[in-house]
């Protein structure tokens, strides 16, 4: 509740910011910041768990405080995770965390949100809340205190997080946080209390509050994304961020069905943005933000039904003001060659994801070797000389044989270089491999995560294959892979690990540098726990912690699928070939809106 | 080609001096004004800035030139409609060359503290001959005698404005007033530069008045 205003004074912040580093992730003033209304009655504070750079980058979160501060009767301003100069600063000022917007500090907020994109970030939130000098445990805070909620794809097991948040907006937020700022205002008019909020709240599609007990929760699902608010006026950060870039989301959802992949199942089902929408937007984004570079985002950019109609409409108003089109998450078989044609000569990114056939199968990465040796010639042909190559280890059934056959990939790859290249310059191949982590809703779910030792033992056996043809190898910590296996698949007993962890210092933990595993494992040992009780394999006949999140896929779904992955057996892409994931039983309506009109198959009646 | 003037104020003192460049070229974009690229492997906008300002210095006196055939009357008023806060063109001209910004010599900054430096303690600065004070440079802190780059140390009520060497003989302002503030005891300060000079014929003439802005 927002009585006490306490917004710090220039001098104050000056005297700060001059013993910083990088102090303009701190000042606000960011172009396209909205007026904060005089009387709002709700003060919402929007954090991500991470630094400016990183933040700013998220498009998450530009939606929501889009949204929030377009409600007459709200205001959203925002706070990222300080780096540390700055939070030792703060500390010895002993003044608290505060809103870029209006530097008021966190404490004094109504309702303060998360965006939890990773499992790593987790000891952000804690960090952040400290510094607020907001309490840090749910059980301990009262009327009076701010809602801590939080939301991002990391909640769909919010379990780890319970013990923190009040509560959880699972699945799409556009909607969610439009009705929750209308109930809280609704309910702060009729005296109200936090609790009764909280009661109310649980009946939102898409919310999760711990303290009413584990009830059944669905992902929210927006129908219909064409219609949804997009921000085209989103801040332009007064720093280079990590995507220094405008980043326009042509669709949600992905139909591969790749079997590791958590995305590709909880963002389900795929809902388009039609051209007209795009280019509009895109024209907008230009007039407001100015990048020289737009961003089709999506999952997986080139299953846009109509790339090519797209970028023709678009080409020519973004040439006409020098900017450039990117095409992230493009897949290896659906590169398209014109596109290559037109743009950068920069360097070419492909998610092969495992060596072998064999093992694409089993993952349902339905990519062929000609599809990506066809996609080489291609780019070859048209002057790239640059390939990167994503790949993970530890995949369910691999062998080392796999492995070598990434190797065997990169040197079939410099073969055709050889052989199509039109550049005079070397070929460049950088393969990259992250190690496997289960992730709940994936058909995956109930498998094990390799050990450290064969962790260890795989990426030595890649990096002097690779070695010897001279490509370069990059791949993870295997502690961090392991602690964010623990997280995804962990539940609530994780709490108090990560309580532990962050009282140890443990925060920025994806920063590799700021990594500090020892810290991590004493505190899973402090609790009577390991790591590995989460990363086991997880038997298809108990019963999942994160179950009663239902986030429209059907367990027996996911488990057919898994039993197809032992078989090498394919799933095809679920557009023009619906397999009835669950969706349509689900999610009737979104099911309409997508599924059913791309599914060339008759479906049953009762979809 | 057109030489705007323009303020780097309020929060966009902290604004790095390569993201302001961004920032100008995003906000010639946003504006839909015509500026012409280079030529080559990565185009770029043809903006030239005047020298960085150190971080977290006001100034309303900052240039730079735009290859552009635009009005200039026109170019600044559409680039005011989307820059961000603190940042303002002031006023923009026709111009011949993209260099305006090597020929300024001196700036003149304001500094307000919050302690009155005294008529005496200028004297007394300004009748030396040497003036060793620590400056930053690319090593870290260091003593140097800055004498012959401090041209003028004058009162303006509660003020301090000092004219400094900008350019080839640079005196950092900041450096500067760190001097100023611990040697005298003045307390916390603030600086802003409000006028820069190019050197003509012995004298110092604003940039203003030699480009007619």
């Amino acid at each position: 509740m927002m009585q006490k205003v306490s917004a710090m004074t220039d001098v104050k912040l000056r005297k700060i910011l001059s013993r910083v580093d990088k102090p303009s992730r701190y000042c606000g003033g960011e172009l396209n910041t909205p007026t904060m209304k005089e009387n709002a009655e709700l003060n919402y504070l929007l954090c991500f768990p991470d630094v400016y750079e990183v933040a700013m980058s998220n498009l998450g979160i530009k939606i929501l405080y889009g949204i929030l501060n377009n409600r007459s009767d709200t205001n959203c301003e925002s706070a990222y995770a300080p780096w540390s100069d700055m939070a030792a600063v703060l500390r010895e000022e002993d003044e608290p965390l505060f809103s870029s917007e209006t530097r008021r500090p966190m404490n004094e907020f109504d309702i303060i949100g998360f965006s939890m994109q990773y499992e790593l970030s987790y000891t952000g939130m804690l960090y952040m809340l400290d510094l607020g000098k907001v309490k840090l445990l749910s059980c301990e805070r009262g009327e009076g205190d701010p809602i801590i909620m939080a939301g991002g794809p990391c909640v769909v097991n919010p379990l780890p997080l319970v013990d923190f948040v009040d509560l959880f907006s699972i699945g799409d937020g556009e909607n969610t946080l439009d009705e929750l700022a209308a109930l809280y205002v609704e309910n702060k008019r009729a005296g109200g209390s936090r609790s009764d909020f909280l009661k109310k709240a649980s009946l939102i599609d898409g919310v999760y509050v711990p303290s009413l007990g584990k009830k059944g929760v669905r992902r929210a699902v927006i129908s219909d994304l064409d219609s949804a608010y997009f921000p085209t006026a989103a801040q332009v950060p007064n720093i280079e961020a990590v995507h220094n870039r405008a980043v326009l989301e042509i669709f949600r959802g992905c139909t591969r069905g790749c079997r590791f992949c958590q995305a590709g199942f909880i963002y389900r089902p795929v809902r388009e943005r039609s051209i007209e929408t795009i280019v509009k937007y895109s024209k907008q984004l230009i007039d407001n933000c100015g990048f020289d570079e737009i961003s089709l985002s999506s999952l997986s950019t080139c299953d846009y039904p109509d790339l090519r109609g797209l970028l023709k409409e678009l080409k020519p108003i973004t040439d006409g003001r020098r900017v450039t089109i990117a095409l992230p998450s493009t897949r290896v078989d659906s590169f398209e060659a014109e596109f290559v044609e037109q743009s950068r000569k920069g360097s070419l990114t492909f998610a092969p994801e495992a060596g072998t056939q064999r093992l694409r199968d089993v993952i349902n990465k339905n990519v062929t070797e000609e599809n990506i040796f066809t996609s080489m010639r291609n780019a070859f042909g048209k002057g790239y000389s640059s390939v990167k190559l994503y790949f993970m280890i530890g995949l369910p059934t691999e062998t080392d044989e796999d492995l070598l056959a990434i190797a065997d990939l990169a040197s079939r790859i410099k073969k055709i270089y050889r052989e199509c290249g039109s550049n005079k310059k070397r070929l460049t191949i950088t393969v990259s491999a992250s190690t496997f982590v289960p992730k709940p809703f994936t058909p995956f779910q109930w498998e094990r995560q390799i050990s450290r030792e064969e962790i260890g033992h795989k990426q030595e056996l890649l990096k002097s294959a690779l070695g010897k043809i001279g490509v370069k190898f990059n791949y993870h910590n295997c502690d961090m892979s392991v602690l964010e296996a623990a997280f995804a698949r962990g539940d609530e007993r994780l709490g108090a690990v990560l309580l532990s962890a962050y009282g140890k210092g443990c925060v920025f933990d994806s920063w590799g540098e700021l990594f500090d595993a020892n810290k991590w494992w004493d505190s899973f040992a402090e609790c009577g726990l390991s790591p590995e009780e989460f990363t086991r394999e997880y038997s298809e006949d108990e019963t999942l912690a994160w179950n009663f999140i239902d986030v429209g896929v059907d367990e027996e779904y996911f488990k057919s699928e898994r039993a197809k992955s032992r078989k090498e057996e394919t799933t095809p892409d679920c557009r023009g070939n619906c397999h009835l994931c669950g969706l349509q039983k689900a999610r009737k309506e979104a099911f309409k809106n997508s599924c059913a009109l791309h599914s060339k198959r008759t479906l049953p009646e009762k979809c | 080609m057109i030489l705007c003037k323009f303020t780097k104020i309020d929060s966009a003192v902290y604004t790095p001096h390569l993201d302001l460049l961004r920032e100008m070229g995003r906000a010639v974009r946003r504006a839909n004004l015509n500026v012409r690229f280079s030529e080559g492997f990565n185009p770029h906008m043809l903006l030239f800035f005047s020298q960085p300002l150190p971080l977290g210095l006001a100034s309303t006196a900052e240039y730079f030139c735009a290859d552009s055939d635009e009005d200039p009357s026109v170019f600044a008023d559409g680039l005011n409609k989307k820059l961000p806060r603190g940042v303002r063109i002031l006023s923009a001209v026709r111009c011949e060359k993209a260099s305006v910004h090597s020929e300024i010599s001196h700036a003149e900054y304001r500094f307000k503290s919050e302690k009155e430096l005294s008529n005496e303690a200028i004297k007394s600065i300004m009748s030396r001959t040497t003036l060793e004070i620590p400056v930053k440079t690319k090593k870290g802190m260091a003593n140097s005698d800055v004498r012959a780059r401090l041209y003028s140390l004058v009162k303006d009520r509660a003020d301090v404005l000092a004219v400094l060497g900008c350019g080839t003989e640079n005196l950092r302002a900041d450096s500067f007033g760190n001097y100023l503030c611990s040697e005298f005891d003045l307390g916390e300060y603030a600086v802003t530069k409000e006028r820069s000079f190019i050197s003509k014929d012995g004298a110092l003439k604003t940039v203003d008045e030699v480009y007619g802005l």
